[in-house]
């Protein structure tokens, strides 16, 4: 019996589960080198592209040179952004994302100058054996300031990747490129493959595994010579090493179905490979990870495939990070008219882009333009027969229709029962429905309700939290408050003195006295409400007083407007401000008291014609309220002059 | 004859055995708290916003446990309602409020117009406003229930309760399928 390693090191391939043959369409844009593109006019960065908390580091006109990094951050899956070019930052707003959304998305938006100054920290590539004696987390540093995300579509951290908790034996590299059209990975392996290979032998150098194994895909006859050559010319040991023919099948190029294929062995549901010792890595990725360490040259171009029938130009091109779709599309002669779908991603797995102004990302491959013979006609949704053609291509091993029943009937406990989770998105049970379901649409709506409902969940629980702590607060406010005033009264208690005490029972008595005397002498109490009244005279006539008081030193302050004028100016704005205040105030309680009106007697009609009238008063005293502040300001001015 | 009196006696044995049995392990395993109250609060959405008449989700839990009517609760809306119904064991009834179609709103204070009287700080179910006497508050908005709860008590009307804005974290997928026709003039793979 062969061990495990022993079955790689001879090359065997264990079967793939499900998986389908569509045409592949690889020769549209396979066939011409990789080429640039004329500068565009504007690039557009997304801010928050990996990892949300990044703090924008550049304003508004400020310059910037090319490979520069333009954001700040702490989390430790925090990638910076780098600018793509050299030039000048012209806005920060909200743009159109590149997201099946289309929803807008905070954008930095940078003009090029024409000269792509680069970054001084950018310098001539070294050596590999310039780097050996970096460390592995000098080299993940490196790889986490030039930015680097998995460039086969999922955009993860590679920092984060790189630097697993558990030993890796065997390293994959996924140079499988298995959807239909695309064909980026096919020709960078075409034309970099000693970079390539140094950026393996990079991540060689940083995980040590037993094994490495570089995965192509069998239609890809030309790079496995040359991925071949470049190996054996490569600083990789010739032991352990080995390039894998795997045959073509849709979707290979999955990380747990090539884990499958390679090793036979099934990555668990809800884990990652690394628990098996198992890490898969882009080849794309690698020759960023090149650049990023030997050159300190950030992921700011990748190579996208711009294809399908709509362009006469289809092919690869280096792209940098945030060209608007638009200009690729001007620039590969697109021949579509306006409402032909422009696809991100391939067909299978791609989406359909709601506003071609959005830049483009580290995670887009391929750029697709399919014409009308390639698109078929918007196809009726027919109901499930239960042919089980979905559940033999799955290649998750999952139940499709089973998935589709209960997520059409927003049953998605009994979904996730079923493993909704583990589902790719391939698309391989909606290629082959006969009904024509578009059964991963149905997955993508299930599983974005169950996030959200789980959201819910957490922000209610928070808020039972934060409702139970300050109904806590508000008792121990209580209690303290209470506890406060018991302790003063005691306090108090304890400080009199005895006369003081013997006043206060002298007092108490003669309040009895005059209480037993009250109810019998009916003119006594007429009398103290004689009192009473004079009493009210005697404070209105206080505040009164008080009042011209308040005038008059309102009139002297006024007089003084000669000679200052800001504070003045101020104090009237305050006025106005709450006239203003008031009058609001004043409007919502006439709001209040005539709905009330209304509800009391709704036949009424003066009161409903009241409430405008009201409402005017209001108004009307607001605006005067104004016009005062305005004619203070108009003498002031007069004064000035 | 015998047997039917064996067959009583021993039957009585039996049940007075288990019915001590049974009285102990209730004694011994007592639960405290009511289970059905902490289920029907789980159910509820806790925004804490009154609408039932109670102060809070848990006192109107423990209400419905106590034969309260089960469609009090406007923020739940129907789904809310029913699961209630079938927690509690009732039928379900149409809710008391008018349900419109619940849009998950955040109350904001437009700032410059705030005069800092603290009124909504202490209508706030739970503390998500921020503020000082004669100073300007502000909405802590991802603590915020949208419990409706501080636009009434401010005097000069600054709350507006603003629908959550999609983005592209909490945005849902929609049903927009692309269609690719099969191609039979390329070689097949």
């Amino acid at each position: 019996m062969l061990t495990l390693l022993e079955q790689i090191d001879q090359g065997t391939l264990w079967g793939a589960i499900g998986g389908i043959h569509p045409p592949e369409r690889k020769r549209l844009s396979n066939t011409s080198e990789i080429s640039f593109l004329p500068l565009a006019d504007e690039y557009v960065l997304p801010l928050p592209q990996v990892g949300d908390n990044a703090v924008l580091t550049v304003t508004i006109g400020d310059y910037v040179t090319k490979g520069e990094e333009i954001t700040n951050g702490e989390h430790f899956g925090y990638l910076p952004v780098h600018s793509p070019i050299s030039g000048h930052v012209t806005h920060i707003e909200q743009r159109p994302s590149n997201h099946p959304s289309g929803l807008p998305q905070l954008s930095c938006v940078i003009r090029p100058d024409g000269l792509n100054t680069l970054s001084e920290n950018i310098h001539p590539k070294l050596a590999l054996k310039d780097i050996e004696n970096l460390s592995n987390q000098d080299m993940l540093g490196k790889i986490q300031h030039a930015g680097i995300a998995g460039l086969g579509g999922a955009a993860f951290p590679s920092h984060i990747k790189l630097n697993p908790a558990s030993d890796i034996e065997l390293l994959i590299i996924n140079a499988i490129e298995c959807e239909p059209y695309i064909t980026s990975d096919d020709m960078i392996m075409r034309e970099q493959s000693d970079a390539i290979m140094q950026g393996i032998a990079i991540i060689y150098q940083l995980l040590t595994p037993k094994r490495l194994i570089i995965a192509i895909e069998d239609n890809k006859p030309q790079a496995i010579d040359i991925m071949q050559q470049a190996l054996s010319r490569s600083v990789l040991p010739k032991e352990g090493v080995r390039i894998t023919s795997v045959p073509t099948l849709y979707p290979s190029g999955g990380e747990k179905q090539l884990i499958q294929i390679v090793t036979g062995q099934e990555v668990p549901s809800g884990a990652i490979p690394a628990q098996l010792g198992i890490l898969v890595q882009n080849v794309a990725t690698c020759y960023a990870i090149q650049d990023a360490v030997l050159r300190n040259y950030p992921l700011i171009d990748r190579v996208v495939t711009i294809t399908g029938n709509n362009v006469s130009k289809p092919g690869n091109y280096w792209v940098p990070i945030g060209t608007p779709i638009s200009h690729l599309l001007s620039h590969t002669h697109f021949t579509g008219n306006a409402t032909d779908k422009v696809i991100i991603g391939g067909p299978m797995m791609g989406y359909a882009l709601y506003n071609d102004s959005a830049p483009t990302l580290k995670g887009t491959n391929c750029v697709l333009l399919p014409n009308e013979t390639e698109m078929a006609p918007e196809q009726k949704e027919l109901p499930c027969i239960r042919c089980g053609e979905c559940a033999l291509v799955c290649p998750a091993q999952l139940l499709p229709q089973q998935l589709f029943w209960h997520s059409k009937a927003k049953e998605y406990d009994k979904a996730l029962n079923y493993n909704l989770n583990d589902c790719i998105e391939c698309g391989c049970c909606t290629y082959v429905c006969p009904s024509n379901i578009p059964l991963v649409e149905y997955y993508r709506v299930a599983k974005s309700a169950v996030k959200s409902k789980i959201e819910e969940k957490k922000q209610a629980e928070l808020a039972k939290l934060r409702f139970e702590l300050r109904i806590q607060r508000l008792e121990d406010e209580k209690s303290a408050r209470e506890a406060k005033q018991k302790e003063g009264a005691d306090r108090r208690k304890t400080n009199m003195s005895g006369t003081d005490q013997n006043a206060v029972a002298l007092a108490m008595a003669r309040i009895q006295a005059k209480k037993a005397v009250k109810p019998t002498d009916s003119e006594a109490t007429s009398l103290s409400s004689d009192h009473k009244n004079d009493a009210i005279a005697a404070a209105f006539a206080r505040a009164k007083a008080k009042k011209a008081a308040l005038n008059a030193r309102i009139t002297g302050s006024e007089e003084a407007v000669t000679k200052d004028a800001t504070p003045i100016t101020a104090a009237d704005d305050r006025h106005a401000k709450i006239a203003a205040a008031v009058a609001r105030a004043k409007t919502k309680k006439a709001a209040l008291n005539a709905t009330k009106q209304i509800s009391e007697e709704p036949v009424a009609n003066e009161t409903t014609s009241l409430t405008p009238v009201d409402n005017k008063q209001t108004r009307i005293a607001a605006t005067i309220a104004k016009a005062k502040a305005k004619k203070a300001q108009a003498k002031l001015d007069n004064d000035k002059d | 004859m015998s047997g039917i009196f064996i067959a009583i006696v021993l039957l009585t044995v039996l049940a007075l055995i288990f019915g001590i049995l049974l009285g102990v392990a209730a004694e011994k395993f007592k639960v405290e708290a009511d289970p059905l109250v902490d289920q029907l609060e789980a159910l509820l959405p806790q925004t804490q916003c009154g609408q039932c008449g109670y102060p809070g989700c848990r006192p109107y839990a423990e209400a419905i446990a106590n034969g309260e009517k089960i469609n009090k609760c406007p923020p739940g809306g129907t789904a809310t309602m029913e699961k209630l119904a079938d927690m509690a064991g009732v039928d379900p009834e149409p809710l008391t409020a008018s349900a419109e179609i619940q849009i998950k709103k955040v109350a904001y204070i437009r700032e410059d117009e705030c005069i800092g009287c603290t009124k909504c700080i202490q209508a706030c179910p739970v503390d998500a406003i921020l503020g000082a006497g004669k100073l300007m508050h502000t909405v802590i908005t991802d603590y915020c229930t949208g419990c409706d709860l501080c636009v009434a008590p401010c005097p000069v009307d600054c709350i507006d309760m603003l629908p959550i804005i999609p983005t592209v974290k909490n945005w849902d997928w929609k049903l927009n399928a692309i269609p690719v026709q099969m191609l039979e003039e390329d070689t097949k793979c």
